[in-house]
């Protein structure tokens, strides 16, 4: 038997919202790909939107065949295939323009709106972010109701969108087991294009760079610890540091690189052999400090780890480091960058630098008044956030009294500026902060939104030691994503939450729902990656599923899982929508504007009686009503029937007035 | 033996009710089910080489909800309803209307199709609580009774990747007289054969009114009853002063049983427009005289059955 809804003409309604679904499911990738490539996507959409009403104007074969060449040129010119994912989504978006001119029936549509689901994807190559993912989440449903309503023979789309969102909705269980269960790979299955810039710590900073490098779930590198495994306060992977600023931006020491000797003094408590991804750098990071070295590596005089040459591809090194060590070198010539302040530092700076001096008491003790400056931050209002909008022309003065809100290297560098405005020698280091371990490989995975930035200080007798600022903020401050790892690694200065007061803002819980569900997000989806799967699998039990066992827990899960969503679909449901109280209440207005009184609290056999009184004469359509009202509100089976003997029986109920002799 | 002899077929009941049962459905995918499973498995390759959590999350999305259109294709059909009311009988070479009553029950059953093995499906969206009637044309079926053949009701909603179907049997044979021939003059039917003498008003005095049927004459169709919108009607005319008309299965012109037929079935019908009371006079036996539209369908009921062993 052949398919007569294929066959049906496409309802021009459909269509319509068909395109402008597709122009705006297109929208985000007006930041991604060449505008010539958008341009032919949308100019074909138009086309087609003008065949709607102008059927004469639909292209031939031959038309369709040129604009195929000529699409395929403009990738190949305006793209490239350099670029796989850039080439690959340039294509499939000529396709689907093209495809939409050939809209003749609704099986083209039914194949449109698939092409439209890949469309999708396509965007999540280019962003992850939630919003996006919340916007995508729609045109899904959107382009499912289509779907739908293709399958009916009136394509009524409002009368779907309850219907189809349930039905997603009910896939969610079943998605979400396969999501956590299907296997990740921790390398591409095919090369993925190297023209995609490598990210990674370069050896300067301004300000925003690491939020930037923050927003990369990529993997920065891979530590297997031999022996103990460190603390989270010891989880600061050093890489440069960073001595001269001009309040904005950060470089290091003009001279040359001067390599020392690590200066252990004992063997190395902590061992472990990393492995690098290629960062297009030298720098290799060791566990703060490094003193054992490997072989075809150098420490600069900072105390950070260099390869011999650029890394292009992964490396892998053995290192020790000693947590305790504290770096003991201060020559003149760092002394004197150590104190470097910006050309224009604000009075207002300065004053805040000689208060906190006040404030310690300790003369020149380099601790107390770090402290005090802690303090400050942490009894402000400072936020965290990976947004904290552009500083104007003294970006430390404006974060420290107006703004407020930054993230590590805002909190990092500012306090650098302020330390030595009080006349505390301080450097800023860059490197990577706590790393996620993976207790099936039993190794850590430090990503480069692990990426990080702290300070140093001077302390006469101790050497250089390390405050982390960022640790100091009062944890409901923090807005942006922070990875629970980080939070509770803290630092080397740990200090105790704000008041409680505060927590009852309103305002702010609603920072905290929104952050939560931005936190689900990035760890549930975005950066849920083999070592996250494992170490889920080791929660469950499963820790030992490998290759079949995990494919076949894949297929009970995931049948469990649809079969709870059709266990909790089939529970009785309150009736939405029911047609029979809709006809209780016309006949109860029937009854009331022949003037009866009937009250909310009545049941079904008072009014009825009630009218009986007020009109003998209507007593058997009235006890007929009453009967059949009875069977359907309380019966164990609706017959369709007696709804419409119901229906039928209140409509033609006639009162009049009884004539009485009273 | 064909393949199609061992499917699981829903009879319908004596009435031609059917229940569509859970266990009597068949379900495939369809073309689109089909791409739709290669394009799922392109954005996972995309998803996995990509290393991309949201693609894998979509993927997955779509993938769920493709297999739960299983269950949910499945379930638009299950319990399905509907009664096989059968068709009017026709003449040969008038297509036959099969009608079939969808009764709807608490759930709505939208882009229903339903046809015959090899004809064009007719389409429906079948609302809760709603009762509707499709009807079915069958074309070009010869004389006689036909049994209704397979009925084929199908679904692909909601997402159109999968077509379940279900077999139907309907018990209502399928009656077609044969084809009216020529006119001709049946002896008998000559004005001498009137019994007794006419009453001056008219051979035939006014008797009454019935609905119209196919091959009443418009000049006896009454118009006025038509106007006060009572449908059409045709009057009838007593003949109770006329003799019966044997129709003689001899006497018919035309070689062959086919042609006689035909001629037998033209006759049947003039004499009951011209309502004369007539009976059969057939090989396999006689109908005796009578008239009106039970009387005729009897006729012809005979004479489509001719040959046959329902005769």
């Amino acid at each position: 038997m052949r398919d007569a809804l294929s066959m049906l003409p496409i309802p021009g309604r459909l269509l319509g919202v068909l395109l402008v679904l597709l122009a705006a499911l297109m929208a985000p990738h007006a930041l991604n790909l060449n505008p010539s490539v958008l341009a032919f996507f949308y100019i074909a959409s138009a086309w087609r939107m003008l065949v709607i009403w102008r059927p004469q104007w639909m292209p031939g074969r031959w038309t369709l065949l040129l604009l195929m060449i000529a699409a395929l040129a403009l990738v190949v010119f305006s793209t490239g295939v350099a670029d796989g994912r850039l080439a690959g989504t340039a294509l499939l978006v000529v396709m689907l323009g093209l495809k939409l001119l050939e809209i003749r029936a609704r099986r083209d549509i039914q194949v449109t709106v698939f092409l439209g689901y890949f469309l999708v994807m396509t965007q999540f190559l280019y962003d992850q972010s939630l919003a996006l993912a919340i916007y995508l989440f729609v045109g899904v449903l959107a382009l499912t109701v289509i779907q739908v309503g293709l399958n009916r023979v009136h394509a009524d789309m409002r009368v779907q969108v309850r219907k189809t969102a349930g039905m997603l909705i009910a896939a969610l269980p079943m998605a979400s087991v396969m999501f956590l269960l299907f296997p990740r790979l921790d390398s591409p299955l095919w090369a993925i294009s190297s023209s995609a810039a490598v990210t990674g710590i370069g050896d300067e900073m301004s300000l925003g760079d690491i939020g930037e490098l923050t927003q990369s779930d990529a993997v920065a590198f891979r530590v297997r610890f031999f022996g103990p495994q460190p603390e989270p306060t010891q989880r600061y992977w050093r890489g440069p540091v960073l001595w001269r600023t001009d309040g904005r931006h950060w470089s290091p020491d003009i001279r040359p690189i001067r390599y020392t000797q690590p200066a252990g003094r004992r063997a190395a408590p902590l061992s472990y052999e990393t492995t690098l991804e290629p960062s297009g750098e030298r720098w290799l990071f060791g566990l703060d400090m490094v003193v054992d070295i490997p072989p075809n590596t150098r420490v600069d005089a900072n105390g950070a780890l260099l390869a011999a040459e650029r890394l292009n591809k992964r490396f892998t090194y053995r290192a020790g480091s000693d947590p305790e060590m504290h770096a003991t070198t201060l020559g003149s010539h760092e002394h004197a960058l150590a104190l470097q302040l910006p050309e224009r530092l604000s009075p207002r700076v300065q004053r805040l630098a000689a208060q906190l001096r006040g404030d310690a008491r300790a003369g020149d003790d380099a601790m107390p008044i770090a402290l005090q400056a802690l303090k400050y931050f942490r009894e402000n209002p400072f936020v965290y956030t990976l947004s904290p909008g552009t500083l104007g022309s003294d970006p430390v003065d404006e974060f420290l009294f107006e703004t407020r809100r930054g993230f590590c290297e805002h909190y990092a560098g500012s306090f650098v500026t302020l330390m030595r405005a009080a006349g505390v020698p301080a450097r800023l280091v860059l490197g990577y902060q706590g790393g996620e371990y993976n207790p099936r490989a039993g190794h850590w995975v430090v990503r480069q939104s692990d990426a990080h930035a702290w300070s140093e200080v001077w302390v006469a007798g101790q050497g250089w030691t390390r405050v982390d600022p960022t640790a100091a903020i009062a944890p409901e401050r923090i807005e942006h994503r922070i990875d629970t790892v980080r939070s509770q690694a803290g630092a080397q200065v740990v200090f105790q939450a704000a008041p409680d007061g505060v927590l009852s803002d309103l305002l702010r819980n609603a920072v905290w729902i929104a952050d939560a569900v931005d936190l689900g997000w990035h760890r549930w989806v975005i950066g849920f990656s083999a070592e996250r799967q494992s170490s889920l699998l080791q929660t469950l039990g499963l820790g030992n599923l490998r290759g079949l066992g995990l494919a076949i827990a894949l297929l009970i899960g995931a049948t469990l899982a649809a079969a709870l969503a059709y266990l909790i679909a089939r529970l009785p449901k309150p009736i939405v929508n029911d047609p029979l109280p809709r006809m209780w209440n016309r006949f109860i207005d029937k009854l009331r504007r022949a003037g009866i009184t009937v009250h909310g609290w009545q049941g079904a056999d008072t009014v009825c009686s009630t009218a009986m009184q007020r009109y003998p004469a209507a007593s058997d359509q009235l006890v007929a009503i009453n009967r059949l009202y009875v069977q359907l509100r309380y019966g164990r089976r609706r017959d369709p029937r007696q709804m419409q003997a119901l229906r039928h029986r209140i409509r033609v109920l006639r009162l009049r007035p009884a004539r009485q002799a009273r | 033996m064909s393949l199609s002899s061992f499917a699981r077929v829903e009879q319908s009941a004596g009435d031609g009710r059917v229940e569509v049962g859970a266990r009597r459905i068949y379900i495939l995918p369809t073309r689109y089910g089909v791409i739709y499973a290669v394009l799922l498995f392109l954005m996972l390759l995309g998803a996995v080489n990509y290393g991309n959590n949201p693609s894998h999350l979509l993927t997955f999305l779509l993938g769920a909800l493709g297999s739960n259109a299983i269950y949910l294709t499945w379930r638009n059909l299950r319990g399905t309803r509907m009664r096989c009311l059968g068709s009017a009988p026709v003449f040969a070479g008038q297509p036959a209307v099969f009608v079939v009553e969808f009764q709807g029950d608490e759930r709505e059953r939208p882009g229903l199709q339903i046809g015959l093995d090899d004809c064009e499906p007719v389409l429906l969206d079948l609302e809760a609580t709603q009762t509707e009637r499709r009807e079915l044309r069958i074309d070009g079926l010869p004389r006689g009774l036909h049994p209704t053949g397979r009925l084929v009701l199908s679904t692909q909603y909601p997402v159109g990747l999968f077509r379940a179907w279900c077999y139907v049997e309907c018990a209502q044979p399928m009656l077609v007289y044969p084809r009216p021939g020529e006119r001709w003059n049946v002896p008998g039917t000559e004005a001498g054969t009137r019994d007794g003498e006419g009453d001056g008003g008219g051979t035939e005095d006014f008797a009454g009114l019935r609905r119209y049927l196919p091959g009443d004459q418009p000049s006896r169709i009454d118009w006025k009853s038509y106007a006060r919108d009572r449908g059409l009607n045709t009057r009838l005319f007593s003949s109770h002063a006329l003799a019966p008309v044997w129709l003689d299965w001899e006497d018919a012109p035309g070689a062959g049983v086919e042609a006689k037929l035909s001629a037998l079935c033209r006759a049947v019908l003039d004499a009951e427009r011209a309502g004369r009371e007539y009976g059969l006079r057939l090989p396999q036996g006689l109908v005796s005289p009578g008239s009106g539209p039970a009387h005729r369908h009897q006729c012809l009921r005979q004479l489509a059955l001719h040959g046959s062993e329902h005769a």
